[in-house]
């Protein structure tokens, strides 16, 4: 008897750790996962709470040099405004584990937001990487659009140059534009799928 | 680049499994050299060239830092050539192309790549395709009999019909093409 209430001990555990229930991978064109994370400032966001909406999510980690290229540029923050101001709610989410590489302090997190005046809707934190592992985000940044019905339209890269050079973005197709542009204009999203480039998440 | 000389190809060493954590790359550790090939017009044969190049790379151990510089090098046209000596090991580093093609089919999300009989691989091979975005890199890949399997990328791109792809097991590595 106590070793099952063990193993249903640690399966009540698993789940309360994780938010993640047991769902299908991200894949194109399908339902997005839902999940449930805690932003820097201690609230909780529920994608499915978001239904309704397009949802942006940024795989993120402030030290990587292939995300300062977009925040040093501030190209990151103004597509953030752009589109946040059209209603679509960005979530910027970390799935560095503690004590990786990319996983701050919140304070230190609230500061640099602050200094890059980022105008992201929150800064997720995945420290378990569950939501990571669940979108399959290979790097920082990994982007995702989510349509209004809770579709995921599109994963991949920000855009078609893949370097750590401020000076490629102007020159660089941005997808992450692209796809919103043509999604909030009712057409369908031409490029749904690109290959991310930057560091590897640090799970 | 001087007229009349042009770049051919990069020929590339085989790379290192890099597995970080749960995310399996490829690369190069410490000093590396990456090959060029060059023709050069018969005109200029014993003559001095420079070439002048812009290396840009990315190194990672726990952040990754981004270098940029730029390299000349004098080269004399000849019509003979020598492999210098101290180079020679690197050279037995290059993969070997493979003539024949090799079949694969893509089912059930898996990409299966049928071996030839000559090619007689380890438990450990792994296939690399040149393009990136066809298979999860991460993901383990198995011998079954006489194929290689490999898991799909997630999010893969399109396929193509015929596509360049390394093979590495253990150091040795194959630069085969696959017809699906």
């Amino acid at each position: 008897m106590n070793s099952l209430f063990g193993v249903f001990a640690l399966i009540a555990l698993s789940f309360a750790l994780t938010n993640v229930f047991a769902q299908n991978k991200a894949e194109i064109d399908k339902p997005a996962p839902d999940f449930e994370l805690t932003d820097v400032n201690g609230v909780k966001h529920k994608l499915s709470d978001f239904r309704g909406k397009y949802v942006v999510l940024e795989w993120i980690n402030f030290n990587c040099p292939f995300v300062k290229k977009h925040y040093d540029s501030k190209n990151m923050q103004k597509l953030q405004d752009k589109y946040t101001q059209q209603g679509v709610i960005w979530l910027a989410i970390c799935s560095s584990a503690p004590g990786k590489e990319g996983h701050l302090p919140k304070d230190e997190i609230k500061k640099r937001s602050e200094n890059y005046k980022t105008k992201f809707t929150a800064y997720l934190i995945d420290e378990s990487g569950d939501v990571g592992r669940l979108y399959s985000a290979k790097t920082t940044p990994h982007m995702y659009i989510i349509d209004p019905q809770g579709t995921l339209i599109y994963a991949g890269a920000i855009d078609s140059i893949r370097s750590t050079d401020k000076a490629d973005i102007e020159k660089a197709e941005n997808y992450v534009s692209k796809a919103l542009g043509e999604a909030l204009a009712g057409k369908p999203v031409s490029t749904k799928v690109t290959q991310p480039y930057g560091c590897s998440v640090k799970y | 680049m001087p007229k009349g000389i042009s770049l051919v190809d990069t020929v590339w060493q085989v790379p290192e499994i890099i597995q970080t954590d749960e995310i399996i790359s490829y690369g190069y550790h410490h000093k590396h050299y990456i090959f060029y090939k060059f023709t050069v017009p018969d005109n200029l044969e014993n003559q001095i060239f420079e070439i002048t190049g812009v290396v840009k790379w990315l190194a990672c151990k726990e952040k990754c830092l981004p270098g940029k510089d730029t390299v000349k090098i004098q080269l004399i046209s000849s019509n003979r050539s020598e492999i210098n000596r101290s180079f020679s090991d690197i050279f037995g580093n290059i993969p070997v192309r493979l003539d024949n093609p090799l079949r694969g089919e893509i089912k059930d999300n898996m990409l299966e790549v049928k071996l030839s009989g000559s090619l007689n691989l380890s438990e450990k091979a792994r296939i690399i395709p040149y393009l990136e975005g066809i298979i999860d890199n991460s993901a383990a890949q198995s011998m079954q009999g006489s194929s290689l399997v490999a898991r799909l990328d997630a999010f893969h791109v399109e396929i193509p019909k015929e596509f360049k792809a390394l093979i590495v097991d253990n150091e040795k590595a194959y630069d085969v093409v696959i017809f699906l």
